[in-house]
């Protein structure tokens, strides 16, 4: 132990010395300044937060720095000296790794095997060494040491196919400093974390920092990168807006910086149930599906908002999907308008004015090579309802309704395109996930699932989808949210649902009170998890 | 196959070129005049369609340059009518790619329309018009069985059409017991050799089934669900779309379009072999994957598609005018599949 801290301090001594600085780059591609003259610096044993709306730049910076695209103006220097990362190996060699969102892991290999997959130890002896034998044993015993050298708790030998997505990230993480990294560049290592997972991941990047570690952090998470980081730097339209110290400035100050706008609020006002309202638009009765849904009972009304919240794996989403006839019902009763429902596909469902927002877009929701258009229309095209498409007893699309639709809802969603003939792949995360929302919107629909409608879109799209959600309630739709961060249920929310292996635990009407903030529904989620696990 | 002296106009012992030999000069106009006119195009169709257009015309010019005859209206007539029978079996198997599917059987079954068409006509005296009706009926049911095995029964339309591949040319060897059939009744032939406005009739037919098949595509509800299931299986579904339905008629659109194609070619030759459908295959899948439809589903079109035909039989047509042996005819085709396909996946 001792000798971890003196390790821990001398890092932390000779943290002083910068190890990237970026001055002066500027990149254009086609007709978009990416970057305009923008400096950034990493030092040794910081974690830095890079921040920006989809499309300010962060990615391109990113590249820049991992050696996969070349400024057109500006100089790199790493400790010092100026240098040029041709391509992402040169970087490598230097020092700086990228771990990308979509990791590049073996995963019917094992631990030790992904991370020295270009240079797996040999058995001894001149043949083991000129045949290129696997030494089972050096490998393993290697790989643990190191990983117990960098505090990290990963067995050599599971597979990386069995670990949960935080671990994951700490083999592909380790993967870069077991090649001598000193600088790891990680996009949006959390995004797709659940909550307890993003805790854990955040120490370990800690523990790295005080290593001496440089971390660049590019993230969506606001509260994430204000709690983890030292500085932080925002970027908007390719220009740096600035670099704070996180201990200099608050969330409200960083939206400020992100979006350029100074407005209040992020989230639209809570409504509520109307008091005329009687009988709920939606409403389950102990309902069950294979595998993860046992017992969920709640009522939404016209004009509602409710939230489900819960952990990974509490069934939240097979809720959505049973009630939208992706899953068969094994139990319960589905009521709406008080009569009890059967949606066997989500045809029928959609049919009944039910609209299903899925949480994945890039499978489940996106199709990218098809046009914005089609990818507007493709749900009305299918229905009797909403918006009218097609022509001849609907054998026949008509391109000129199609394009009136898809263009009234590109206007109201504002979704940024210089046409509606461009496939959907050409969009920013934002704005594919608007054109999911207006192909829902194009069904006029009386009840919205919205399965982590806002996950990896950027605070600006974020504030769009929030008005947008609490629109619709307020002409009349009910609404179902299930959302990994509780500040968003908390703030959009008329009501919450908590949800544990299956089944609600708790209820709790947020109109009703004030001050409720997300570590409280994150202490009750966690405290009804465990009473859960005690009683099972 | 047998060597032979490649003159154009010369009997070849391959079957495509064979069912050109005893042809006549015509006109090619309607297919010109065709080429440009169907459906709006996007943008990136021009640059996909340019993709393709540009060697093209590369090997035209030099075809015109260097072979006197290549641009007489004969040899043009010719190598249209050469892609007639590819053409509809290619405009056909285009919607099993689209949809993320493959159909192998697409030249056995053409072969076993062929062969089922000639059975009733010559063995129980069948009009002509029951010829036809038996011809696609067979690639109509070889479709269907297609489409439910590789949808309801879940298994890869890969396995499942090598399966049938095997069965319809099983079917036709044990209909004919190994021999041809040939003499048809005359209105029968004339679907082969006759002429529609002046253009022999196989042309107009195979234009109109790129017509139509074009038109299904770009502006149906249906073609829309084509393009859907195949970009993203699990999206489509949630929009709505019965995406095995939409997959099982894929697979009959193509198993028809081969029975189509079965009866063009035994009309043009007046014969049906259980060989006949084999040499289809490769350059009906050929002109598919060059006409720029995606492997991987979801994107291309029949459009597309028609203009990989015209650069497989410019080169067949090519290969032979140059007096090249024409059993070099299928390893260029492979050649040209092999690089486009590396041409593809570098420009992605």
């Amino acid at each position: 132990m001792t000798d971890d801290v003196t390790d821990v301090e001398q890092a932390r001594n000779e943290a002083v010395t910068t190890l990237l600085q970026v001055e002066a780059v500027s990149k254009r591609y086609d007709a978009t300044q990416a970057l305009d003259c923008v400096d950034f610096d990493v030092r040794a044993g910081e974690i830095h937060a890079l921040l920006g709306e989809n499309g300010a730049g962060k990615s391109t910076l990113v590249r820049i720095m991992s050696g996969a695209v070349q400024p057109d103006e500006g100089v790199l220097r790493w400790s010092g000296d100026e240098t040029s990362l041709n391509s992402p190996g040169v970087a490598l060699k230097v020092g700086i790794a990228v771990v990308h969102q979509e990791l590049a892991l073996m995963p019917h290999l094992t631990v030790a095997e992904n991370l020295y997959l270009n240079m797996i130890p040999t058995a001894g002896g001149r043949i083991g060494e000129a045949v290129g034998i696997v030494s089972r044993r050096r490998l393993y015993s290697r790989a643990a040491e190191f990983l117990r050298s960098i505090d990290f708790e990963l067995d050599p030998r599971s597979l990386v196919g069995s670990l949960n997505q935080s671990q994951r990230q700490l083999v592909e993480i380790a993967r870069a400093l077991a090649q001598q990294a000193r600088l790891i560049l990680l996009d949006e290592p959390t995004s797709s974390l659940p909550p307890h997972e993003r805790q854990d991941l955040a120490n370990r990047l800690r523990s790295l920092r005080d290593h001496g570690i440089g971390i660049v952090l590019v993230t969506h998470l606001l509260g994430e990168a204000h709690e983890l980081a030292d500085r932080i730097t925002v970027l908007r339209d390719g220009r740096r807006v600035g670099t704070v110290s996180s201990d200099e400035i608050d969330i409200q100050k960083l939206i400020e910086l992100m979006t350029g706008r100074s407005e209040g609020s992020i989230f639209p006002e809570h409504d509520g149930r109307r008091s005329d309202e009687r009988v709920p638009r939606l409403e389950l009765r102990h309902l069950a599906s294979y595998p993860s849904v046992k017992d969920v009972s709640f009522a939404v009304f016209a004009g509602e908002i409710v939230g489900l919240a819960g952990l990974v794996g509490a069934g939240r989403t097979g809720v959505l999907e049973t009630i939208f006839g992706r899953r068969t019902r094994a139990d319960g009763d589905i009521l709406v308008d008080g009569r009890p429902v059967n949606y066997r596909s989500p045809l029928t469902a959609i049919e009944a004015g039910v609209a299903f927002i899925p949480e994945d877009r890039q499978t489940d929701g996106l199709f990218p090579e098809q046009s914005i258009r089609a990818n507007v229309v493709i749900a009305a095209a299918q229905a009797k309802r909403g918006a009218k498409v097609t022509r001849l007893g609907r054998l026949v699309v008509s391109p000129r309704l199609a394009r009136q639709v898809a263009a009234k809802l590109i206007t109201a969603l504002q979704i940024r395109t210089p046409s509606s003939e461009l496939a959907a792949r050409t969009l920013s995360g934002g704005n594919q996930q608007k054109v999911v929302l207006a192909r829902w919107l194009a069904m006029e629909p009386s009840i919205v699932l919205a399965d982590d409608p806002t996950r990896g879109v950027s605070i600006g799209s974020k504030i769009e989808i929030y008005q947008l959600l609490r629109d619709l309630a307020r002409r009349g739709a009910a609404i179902v949210v299930v959302s990994s961060e509780f500040e968003e249920l908390v703030g959009m929310c008329d009501r919450v649902i908590i949800v544990d292996q299956g089944a609600n635990v708790a209820k709790l009407d947020l109109t009703r009170t004030t001050d409720f903030g997300a570590d409280d529904l994150l202490h009750l989620v966690l405290s009804s998890t465990t009473v859960q696990a005690e009683a099972s | 196959m047998m060597r032979r002296e490649s003159s154009p106009g010369e009997r070849d012992s391959s079957v495509m070129t064979a069912a050109i030999a005893s042809d006549e000069p015509r006109s090619h106009e309607a297919s010109t005049r065709s080429r440009f006119k169907i459906a709006r195009l996007s943008l990136r169709d021009w640059i996909r369609r340019a993709g393709v257009l540009l060697p093209l015309a590369l090997i035209w010019i030099y075809l015109a340059v260097d072979v006197d005859v290549f641009l007489t209206t004969y040899n043009l007539n010719n190598l249209l009518l050469q892609g007639a029978v590819i053409g509809v079996l290619a405009f056909g198997t285009t919607f099993a790619l689209l949809t993320e599917q493959i159909d192998l059987s697409i030249g056995a079954v053409a072969g076993t329309s062929a062969v089922g068409a000639a059975y009733v006509l010559v063995n129980y005296g069948w009009p002509w018009y029951m010829g036809v009706v038996a011809g696609v009926g067979v690639g109509f049911l070889f479709g269907v069985a297609n489409g439910i095995f590789s949808t309801a029964f879940g298994i890869p339309s890969f396995i499942t059409t090598l399966a049938t591949l095997g069965i319809a040319s099983g079917i036709s060897y044990n209909l004919t017991g190994g021999e041809s059939l040939y003499n048809f009744p005359e209105k029968f032939q004339d679907i082969g050799q006759g002429h529609i406005f002046g253009v022999r009739s196989p042309i107009v037919i195979a234009l109109g089934v790129l017509v139509v098949l074009q038109f299904v595509l770009k502006r149906t509800r249906f073609g829309m669900s084509v393009y859907s299931v195949g970009d993203n299986a699990s999206a489509a579904g949630l929009a709505g779309i019965r995406t095995m339905r939409i997959k099982a008629y894929a697979m009959i659109i193509s198993g028809t379009c081969a029975g189509i194609a079965g009866v063009l070619l035994a009309a043009q030759l007046n014969t049906a072999n259980p060989g006949f459908g084999a040499a289809t295959l490769l350059p009906a899948i050929a002109a598919v994957v060059i006409g720029g439809t995606a492997l991987t589903g979801g994107v291309g079109s029949v459009f597309g598609t028609a203009l990989g035909v015209l650069v497989i039989v410019t080169l067949q047509n090519g290969l032979d005018l140059k007096g090249v042996n024409p059993f070099w005819k299928e390893p260029v085709i492979g050649a040209v599949i092999l690089s486009v396909a590396v041409l593809d996946r570098r420009r992605r």
